[in-house]
């Protein structure tokens, strides 16, 4: 089994056909600060270790850093908090999607019915509403439009406060596409989360995976 | 699957005297619901049984049979189970319990699977009651279950859970083809069974209940072809983690996560209920109706709260509710008087005036020329007036579309109307929102139909 950071899985990911919001390992201050200046400020800087699967939990997240200055104080307190739980740990540089639908997409491998993949509203919804839906690897078209439509909460997806609606053919296209490679690339777990929709467009803001093999 | 559901002869393991004896139930079921092929009581003590002899072993009976029910303690089956294969039975039932689910019953199930597996027998279970063909009567089956010949096949992983959809039902005037408690599933699973059931002609719609299982894989694939030529209803229990949990004490399969399961349901395009209840309703629905065309109900009464409570779950269901035309709306005043105080849409509310069988009967037959796709006729029972029950049955006969009756009444009071429309198939429920579940499961098959492009 091998297991792929957000870094290899977005590589992973984007080598697959899928959109994600590049991302880049950073080690020192001096790289951060490199990075930033070609993607551009707003940046998020996330931590990347192994022993942190839970990133937001433990305060490995910032959000929104919108000049050097942030990135500097950010960079230098994460270090910080982040080599106390790994001394190993290293940092991730990536750029700050606009608002958007957090949605979430998972694949996992259950003890009776093999792989399976889920769908559901993402970020911080999925814990507090649960509100996901699942289908046995491989899904045709028509399963993934039963995914998207058996959400209790599918009208956020029909566009709310400013949010444009989500295209609901894009989803299954999504959604078909993460069903097929999982089963051609041996994915064991995928979890991406948030995948933030903009219309038509679903962009990967995290993930992480797990493969079948060595 | 043939042999197993229809023997020539059953030999019983384990029988004793005395209507406390497992071995006796099971055999007073057999003989008793009329079983047309040779039986064996198998007994060292006893010299005969119900006036049938009794035979000391299997290997002093006159033939091999094709059935065996084995009615011994759970050590005591494995060896008798060994001595069946090597007589060359083919088929066996062990209804005895005290394997996987418990500890040291592993290992003797593996065992049973071994033994299996050597000489090609299909065991039901164990930790079963048995099952029982009902239209070919054949019940090799040690406990009671009230019910009679029809066209509904329960698969239940619980004897208990089992038997009381099979009781919902009778209460309801449906009938099964077969019963099978599959128990532990060591040898049958449901996906044996599933496979069996879609080409049994005296199949028209499963049922099953389940904890859980431990080849989802197979189960998804069997369910789907079965969903595709019988509409297929399921009660999974395990809303809960706790009940998850105490699902797999009890059967021994690692059961997944209930939205898993429900996921897999509806990918497979079997309907899913919530309790044995509404699968009940859902199987009576499913077995007595035929699908509708389109969405479009037309709730007819003369008494409106109860179509409004019906209204209220229909649309749940997404049903529509259509409104009258102005044409239809006319034809409705004419026969019910123009100056009735009512607003006529949908739900038709004939107020009044609509308890007369010359009143109701005339505007349900103009409701059917309308552009519905299903009804929904609620009759409030009253003593005094003559429900048309004659009427209803003609009605039907003159359309293709599904039609429900919704008496409000007691069942005591309205059996006899309820089982007169029923054998002239319509379905009667005694609530607006049992009629209502009746018609959203029916609804729901219609969609699955659709979406899969199994509609032909």
């Amino acid at each position: 089994m091998a297991y792929l950071g957000e870094v290899e899985a977005k590589a992973f990911l984007a080598e697959e056909g899928l959109s994600v919001n590049p991302t880049f390992r950073v080690d020192t201050l001096d790289e951060a600060r490199e990075r930033a200046e070609v993607l551009g400020y707003p940046v998020v800087l996330k931590v990347s270790s192994p022993k942190i699967l839970h990133k937001s939990d433990v305060g490995g997240v910032v959000l929104g850093i919108s000049h050097e200055t942030g990135l500097e104080e950010a960079f230098l307190s994460l270090e910080k908090r982040m080599r106390s739980i790994d001394p190993q740990a290293s940092f991730t540089i990536q750029p700050q999607l606009p608002p958007g639908l957090e949605l979430v997409v998972g694949v996992s491998t259950d003890p009776s019915f093999g792989r399976i993949i889920m769908f559901g509203l993402g970020g911080i919804w999925v814990e507090v509403l649960r509100d996901v839906s699942f289908r046995l690897v491989p899904i045709e078209e028509r399963d993934a439009l039963d995914m998207v439509e058996e959400l209790k909460g599918k009208r956020l997806l029909e566009g709310f406060r400013g949010i444009a609606p989500l295209d609901k053919e894009a989803v299954v296209r999504f959604l078909c596409r993460v069903s097929r490679l999982s089963e051609a690339r041996g994915v064991r777990e995928m979890d991406l989360n948030p995948v933030m929709g903009y219309g038509d467009r679903l962009v990967v803001a995290d993930a992480r995976l797990v493969l079948e093999g060595p | 699957m043939e042999d197993l559901f229809n023997p020539t002869s059953v030999a019983l393991v384990g029988v004793r005297e005395g209507q406390l004896s497992v071995g006796f139930n099971a055999l007073l079921n057999l003989v008793g619901h009329g079983y047309r092929g040779r039986v064996y009581p198998v007994s060292p003590r006893i010299k005969e049984l119900l006036g049938i002899p009794c035979y000391p072993a299997l290997a002093s009976l006159p033939e091999v049979p094709q059935l065996v029910m084995i009615l011994v303690n759970h050590r005591k089956a494995v060896d008798i189970l060994e001595e069946c294969g090597a007589l060359g039975v083919k088929n066996a039932v062990i209804v005895a319990g005290g394997y996987k689910e418990f500890k040291e019953g592993r290992e003797l199930e593996e065992r049973i699977k071994k033994i299996c597996s050597i000489y090609g027998i299909k065991l039901v279970g164990p930790n079963t009651l048995g099952f029982a063909n009902v239209r070919g009567g054949v019940w090799p089956f040690f406990w009671h279950m009230k019910t009679r010949p029809g066209s509904v096949a329960l698969l239940s992983q619980s004897g208990g859970v089992g038997l009381t959809v099979a009781h919902l039902l009778c209460e309801e005037g449906v009938g099964l083809s077969k019963w099978v408690g599959v128990g532990n599933r060591t040898v049958l699973e449901f996906a044996d069974y599933m496979d069996y059931l879609a080409t049994d002609d005296d199949t028209k719609t499963v049922g099953l209940f389940v904890e859980g299982t431990e080849d989802g894989r197979r189960f998804f694939q069997a369910a789907r072809a079965l969903a595709r030529v019988k509409p297929v209803a399921v009660y999974k229990v395990g809303e809960r983690e706790e009940v998850d949990r105490a699902a797999q004490t009890h059967t021994g399969s690692m059961a997944g996560s209930k939205v898993v399961y429900s996921g897999a349901f509806r990918q497979a395009g079997v309907v899913e209920a919530s309790s044995p209840r509404e699968l009940a309703i859902a199987l009576k629905a499913l077995d007595m109706l035929p699908l509708p065309r389109g969405d479009r109900l037309c709730v007819l009464t003369f008494t409106a709260g109860p179509s409004i409570v019906a209204m209220d779950k229909l649309l749940g269901w997404v049903w529509k509710i259509p409104s009258l035309d102005r044409v239809a709306r006319e034809g409705v005043y004419r026969i019910i008087g123009q100056g009735t105080p009512v607003d006529v849409n949908n739900p038709v509310d004939m107020t009044g005036p609509g308890f007369l069988p010359e009143v109701y009967v005339p505007v349900a037959r103009l409701l059917l020329k309308e552009a519905f796709d299903a009804y929904l006729f609620l009759w409030s029972w009253n003593s005094n007036i003559r429900m048309p029950v004659e009427e209803f049955l003609m009605l039907k006969g003159e359309t293709d579309k599904p039609m429900v009756v919704v008496i409000l009444g007691v069942k005591e009071e309205v059996l006899g109307q309820m089982e007169r429309l029923q054998e002239g198939g319509i379905p009667v429920f005694l609530t607006p929102e049992d009629g209502a579940l009746a018609l959203g499961f029916l609804l729901r098959r219609k969609r699955i139909m659709e979406r899969k492009g199994w509609l032909t």
